[in-house]
């Protein structure tokens, strides 16, 4: 029989509006043919016609015959509330056959993809023949970026900043064809940087010197270790590689979780913590809103996770996937000490460490940082934070939870988990106020 | 890198290096062997190369450090309110939720009539600007954390109707400590306030000061009354009238000499009022007076009463002299209703002598002669100045009779325009407030509770229906929530019914189709969630004075 509690139900929800008709629906006359067992629930919505709303809770994966494309449908939500608050309306667990189906394909399917995660190979001299095409079209890609950046620095960013889009979209197209697509990203990127004018500068700037750099290491390759070389495909357009082992460690900390909606693409962005050995992960998660796909849910932060995550590189162990979500297991929060504990007590000493990371891996988009006794004060009329030592860092202008962070922290120091893109500026995501560990990292719904 | 090096590095890529002048100068004299023009293919490559180096060093280089232009930020204020419990928070957003202004004003109200401050998150979104029209309140209610983030953020504060913060914390001390007395520092803030804010506003800190000691009012209102204006001094009477036993009293003998000796007023709002508060004060202090038999003639005149009982009213043609002095002005309109100006006259001296004065002249009981007045050919156009009257003279067991004249067909109009001038005295006059409850305990009240101005009013004042009173409204009601009647949240608060009362089913339950039944236990889910929240904060206060929550 399913375990599913309120707030695990509620969290799943993929916007406010969708959780607010589920609860109206969340009653026994809304229903029929409920059923649960460990694995799965189901039952029969009775709207405008019947309805057959089923989840998998070890996804979990929702799916529903309702016409409405993003999942979980407040059919769906209705049933996992209506479960969670009164499992007595279950009235039966022989899974249907529908129910059946979908869960031995949804088997099928997992045991395919680590089929492939474990790098079986079907025709070894084929893919070697592909890979070497690959990299030759990536050299030629490079070597047509680095001539475009050179154009860039000659004629300037202000001419740069005038030329018409197609020019930057033939560079972009020229990546693409090149099956560099992580570069043909980020010169979309430094064209919006070089477009804006005086602003972004130093952003523009910035990417620049990243881009030529990725081009360097390309061209000097071989004389990387086979992780940094991972991790540099990876970078400029291969798809993700996994470790073969996952962590050894099993139990994290949910520190922050950012939901942003941008061009029809939900993602989020979850920040976890290794208690033990105080160091970070971070999970990345997609979701197309044409495609009406939903965003994981669970991730709340604060919540303690048992699980084992898969890095992605063992050279800069950042971003990484969770092997299994724990729908089942009982959320409980982490303890206070445990953030106090993990959290550097000062600004210049976590600074330190990030530096160092960043020298060692120059490509990271965001780095990660904790620090206890930190508190809000004025610079040049802005918003700022300082440690118990007066060493002072201005916040992140994409920082949008500013109201929020005064109203938690008030004068008085706290303990924040932040993140910095250009070791200037600190963006915090998340903190301790108090007892409790709050989220300040966007959560756009796009409801 | 220096300051000097990233200027010339950022301004020879923005020209470009066409336009530059010369890039050896830039690149600093120990890497010039490094970045020699024999080692790359073009300038525009040499350039690329430094820029990278230069960039990547610069990045990771950067490690915060103290600033002389830090500034602290100013510590958090004292706490003077409570803090609400978070379980009352959640119920307050669950019920606040998709909720119309007038719902929002009655919850935050019950909050604030209980001493507790407004929610945080609430307050912000209202700055923030996502709530309008609420930003006095939500400064009247604002924690310490939020009175230190409107100290911080000068945007938030030019929205409140002073555009200052000053008035805060004294309208929070008289929230906190009613029976406190009035500081002269206090005192002046708060006169400042009170001429400088929007109604709304000036009408709470009205009812703040009505709870204070009588001689602390009337002191206020001897202080305040010349900065005033006319809108200001309206209320300014109301608080007078609060304490008119005082001003009837040997110590109230100096505010009560102060009154009289006023200068004529230039305001016709003000004057009648002021009127009215000489004319029950008169009738009261000296019923035989030269100002009462005035009254009493001048009315007299107005009543031709025949041999065989019956009577007749006949409206003052002109506006004498004699009539100017007892108070009568030349007004066409009573608030917004149309009356004649004769009718006007005659409302004016049927108000300015109450219902004492009524039974006089028509020999017979009180309640006779105001039947008689409603059954007379100018029932309508008396109807609001004897309610009026009623109040002045707290006669409010005589409103049911008024409510049933008014609730007459062709008449709907006037049962809304008598709930409004109703709510206005509950406002001003907290006295009233429990008064007209207990003549409404008399009367069909659901009737008159279901006129949202009413509850707002009486939940302003801090009332409450008594157990007896929510089960007989709770009686009345029931029906109603079956069909698509739903009390509205104003109503929901006042009611005051036990867990077991509410979860009683209505009559003919089984009867009821299911769709009833669904929408009954909707309605009874969102009265019970009302209800719950206003104990929740009755019940905090009572704790927080035991100490519990210090």
């Amino acid at each position: 029989m399913s375990k599913l509690t309120r707030d695990q139900a509620e969290s799943f929800a993929p916007d406010s509006g969708t959780l607010s008709r589920g609860r109206k629906i969340a009653k026994p006359s809304a229903y029929k043919d409920i059923g649960a067992d460990d694995r799965a629930i189901w039952g029969t919505a009775l709207g405008s016609s019947d309805y057959f709303s089923l989840v998998d809770l070890s996804g979990p994966a929702f799916r529903c015959s309702c016409p409405v494309k993003k999942l979980p449908c407040k059919h769906i939500m209705g049933l996992m509330l209506l479960i969670a608050d009164d499992p007595s309306v279950v009235t039966s667990e022989q899974r249907p056959e529908p129910l059946s189906e979908w869960l031995s394909k949804r088997d099928s399917a997992a045991k395919a993809k680590q089929s492939r995660a474990s790098g079986e190979v079907k025709d070894p001299e084929a893919q070697a023949k592909r890979a070497a095409k690959r990299e030759a079209n990536v050299d030629q890609g490079i070597n047509e970026l680095r001539f475009f950046l050179e154009d860039i620095l000659a004629v300037g960013l202000a001419e740069s900043g005038k030329r018409t889009h197609d020019v930057w979209d033939n560079m972009r197209r020229r990546l693409i064809d090149a099956q560099a697509g992580g570069l043909a990203n980020r010169i979309e990127k430094l064209r919006q940087e070089v477009a804006q004018g005086a602003d972004t500068t130093e952003q523009a700037l910035a990417e620049i010197a990243q881009l030529n750099l990725l081009c360097a290491a390309w061209q000097n390759r071989q004389s990387l270790t086979d992780a940094e070389q991972a991790h540099l495909r990876q970078l400029i357009g291969w798809p993700r590689s996994q470790q073969p082992q996952p962590d050894a460690c099993l139990d994290w900390v949910v520190l922050s979780n950012e939901r942003r909606l941008e061009a029809g693409l939900h993602s989020q962005r979850v920040w976890l913590l290794d208690p033990a050995q105080q160091r970070f992960a971070c999970l990345l998660h997609f979701a197309s809103v044409a495609a009406g796909a939903s965003l994981p849910g669970g991730y709340r932060p604060g919540r303690r996770l048992s699980g084992q995550l898969r890095f992605d590189s063992a050279w800069s162990p950042l971003r990484a996937e969770l092997e299994a979500t724990n729908l089942l297991t009982e959320p409980t929060l982490a303890s206070p000490d445990m953030f106090t504990q993990a959290a550097s007590d000062n600004l210049l000493t976590a600074m330190q460490s990030v530096q160092t990371q960043r020298a060692h891996n120059p490509f990271a988009e965001q780095w990660p940082l904790m620090v206890s006794g930190v508190r809000l004060v004025a610079l040049a009329g802005e918003l700022a934070l300082a440690d118990h030592h007066d060493n002072i860092m201005a916040l992140d202008a994409a920082f949008e939870a500013q109201l929020e962070l005064m109203r938690l922290a008030g004068p008085e120091p706290c303990t924040l988990f932040m993140s910095t893109r250009d070791g200037r500026s600190l963006l915090p995501l998340s903190g301790l106020f108090g007892s409790s560990w709050h989220n300040l990292a966007t959560a756009e719904t796009g409801d | 890198m220096s300051d000097t090096l990233q200027e010339g590095l950022v301004s020879t890529a923005v020209t470009g290096l066409s336009q530059s002048a010369d890039l050896d100068a830039l690149i600093p004299a120990d890497l010039s062997n490094t970045f020699a023009r024999d080692n790359f293919r073009s300038d525009a490559d040499r350039f690329l190369q430094w820029l990278t180096l230069q960039q990547l060093e610069h990045s990771v280089a950067r490690l915060p450090a103290s600033a002389e232009n830090m500034e602290p930020l100013p510590a958090e204020p004292k706490t003077l309110l409570n803090t609400t419990d978070p379980t009352c928070l959640t119920v307050f957003t669950r019920l606040n939720n998709g909720q119309h202004y007038t719902d929002t004003q009655a919850l935050l109200s019950c909050m604030l009539n209980t001493g507790h401050a407004l929610p945080d998150t609430f307050a912000i979104a209202v700055f923030a600007g996502s709530e309008r029209g609420l930003q006095d309140l939500c400064g009247l209610g604002a924690s310490a954390r939020l009175r230190w983030m409107l100290s911080l953020l000068p945007d938030w504060s030019a929205l409140l109707s002073t555009a200052a913060t000053d008035w805060i914390e004294p309208a929070q001390q008289l929230l906190s400590t009613p029976d406190r007395a009035l500081s002269d520092e206090t005192q002046d803030s708060l006169i400042q306030t009170f001429n400088d804010c929007r109604p709304n506003l000036r009408g709470w800190l009205t009812r703040m000061l009505a709870r204070k000691p009588a001689a602390d009012v009337a002191r206020f209102v001897r202080s305040a009354w010349h900065s005033a204006r006319a809108e200001g001094r309206t209320m300014l009477v109301h608080l007078l009238a609060g304490i008119s036993d005082w001003l009837l009293s040997p110590e109230g003998r100096e505010s009560f000499d102060w009154l009289h000796a006023l200068p004529n007023e230039r305001a016709t709002s003000v004057r009648q009022l002021l009127s009215l508060l000489k004319s029950t004060l008169a009738q009261r202090g000296a019923p035989h007076g030269e100002y009462c038999l005035a009254l009493k003639q001048a009315l007299s005149a107005c009543i031709a009463v025949s041999k065989q009982g019956t009577f007749d009213l006949q409206a003052p043609e002109a506006l004498s002299p004699e009539l100017i002095a007892l108070g009568v002005a030349d007004v066409r309109n009573h608030a917004d209703i149309d009356i004649s100006k004769p009718a006007a006259r005659l409302g004016q001296l049927i108000r300015l002598g109450g219902p004492s004065i009524w039974a006089q002249l028509l020999d017979t009981s009180v309640e006779n002669a105001c039947q008689q007045l409603l059954d007379s050919r100018y029932c309508k156009e008396l109807l609001p100045f004897m309610q009026d009257s009623l109040f002045w003279h707290r006669q409010l067991h005589l409103l049911p009779m008024l409510y049933r004249a008014a609730n007459q067909p062709k008449r709907f109009h006037l049962e809304h325009f008598l709930a409004r001038l109703a709510a206005d005295h509950v406002l001003n006059q907290p006295h009233a407030a429990s008064a007209l409850l207990g003549c409404l305990d008399r009367h069909n009240f659901w009737q008159l509770l279901r006129l949202e101005r009413i509850c707002l009013a009486l939940l302003l004042a801090d009332v409450e229906l008594t157990s007896e009173a929510s089960q007989r409204c709770w009686k009345e009601l029931q029906p109603l929530l079956l069909d698509h009647e739903y009390p509205g949240i104003c109503a929901s608060l006042l009611l005051n019914l036990t867990a077991e009362q509410l979860n009683q089913p209505p009559e003919h339950w089984s009867k009821l189709t299911e769709d009833q039944q669904i929408l009954y236990r909707e309605h009874c889910q969102r009265i019970g969630t009302a209800i719950a929240f206003r104990q929740s904060l009755k019940h905090r206060q009572a704790s927080t004075s035991q100490g519990e929550h210090p």
